[in-house]
């Protein structure tokens, strides 16, 4: 009986988690991002992913640029990358 | 026995930024992505709607949240006030925070009283998306502002006390600062 049983669960379980994986995520529609494919809220939906694509670039962006200048304020400009191959002045 | 050479002692960098702002400001880029990402889900689901609210969901008190926002303002500004005091004599800062602090409560016991109200008209966390798109994110903003006034108090213990640094000081600032800051930008996306 237990064999049985075994064999049995053994052959529906592939059926079944195909089953699953093709008809639950239209029943659950679960995220936000599901439902993007309406026309009504696409725009909604574009303008939402480019924020959100560029919001951590400007604020990575935004802290070293923050960063940069502190160091300038706090450590002096640091010297220009030509300043050696320059003709050194000479004063009169 | 080795010949024991003195090196010359390179002096020390200042750090760009104290480490308890640094961390704070990990933090607060954290949660601006946590709140972003919240954000651009209810755009997208309050652009699917055909009606918003929906139907038999009652409107966002606008107006009352109003005044709510204006308080939250005058904190900020209370406690940059703070600040300015604190450079000067860091004794004169206390009023200030305190007033800072009574008005993020006020702030946070308006949004109380807002629920509750929002709860009996039938706007549950179940009721509908908007429900659960307002309690989820303005709930968030509200623990995050609870969790501000405790530091603040306790920066405000601290200053009374005579040992709050500048650079403790600042990073609750910091952290007041993005309560601040986010709510205007919540109050336009989910209330209007």
């Amino acid at each position: 009986m237990g064999a049985v049983r075994r064999r049995l669960r053994t052959r529906l379980a592939g059926p079944l988690l195909a089953a699953a994986v093709l008809v639950a995520p239209g029943r659950a529609l679960a995220c936000a991002v599901c439902a993007a494919g309406e026309t009504n809220n696409r725009a909604e939906f574009i303008l939402t992913t480019a924020f959100m694509t560029a919001l951590p670039l400007l604020l990575v962006g935004g802290v070293v640029l923050y960063l940069r200048a502190r160091a300038r304020r706090v450590h002096g400009a640091p010297p220009s990358p030509t300043s050696a191959l320059e003709e050194p002045r000479r004063v009169a | 026995m080795g010949k024991v050479v003195a090196l010359p002692v390179r002096p020390r960098r200042e750090p760009l930024l104290p480490n308890g702002v640094l961390g704070m400001l990990l933090f607060v880029l954290a949660e601006i992505m946590l709140f972003a990402g919240l954000i651009s889900a209810f755009l997208v689901v309050k652009g699917l709607a055909v009606e918003w609210p929906p139907v038999g969901q009652p409107r966002l008190p606008v107006e009352e949240t109003a005044f709510n926002t204006g308080a939250l303002l005058l904190s900020g500004a209370a406690l940059a006030w703070a600040q300015a005091r604190f450079r000067r004599a860091p004794s004169t800062a206390l009023r200030p925070v305190l007033l800072a602090v009574a008005l993020g409560g006020l702030f946070v016991c308006f949004q109380g009283v807002e629920w509750v109200g929002l709860v009996r008209e039938g706007l549950t966390l179940r009721s509908s998306t908007h429900g659960s798109f307002f309690y989820l994110i303005v709930g968030l903003h509200a623990l995050h502002a609870v969790a501000a006034i405790l530091a603040l108090g306790w920066a405000a213990l601290r200053l009374a006390e005579g040992r709050l640094r500048q650079d403790t000081f600042a990073s609750v600032q910091l952290f007041w600062y993005f309560v601040v800051g986010l709510w205007p930008i919540l109050y336009w996306q989910v209330y209007f």
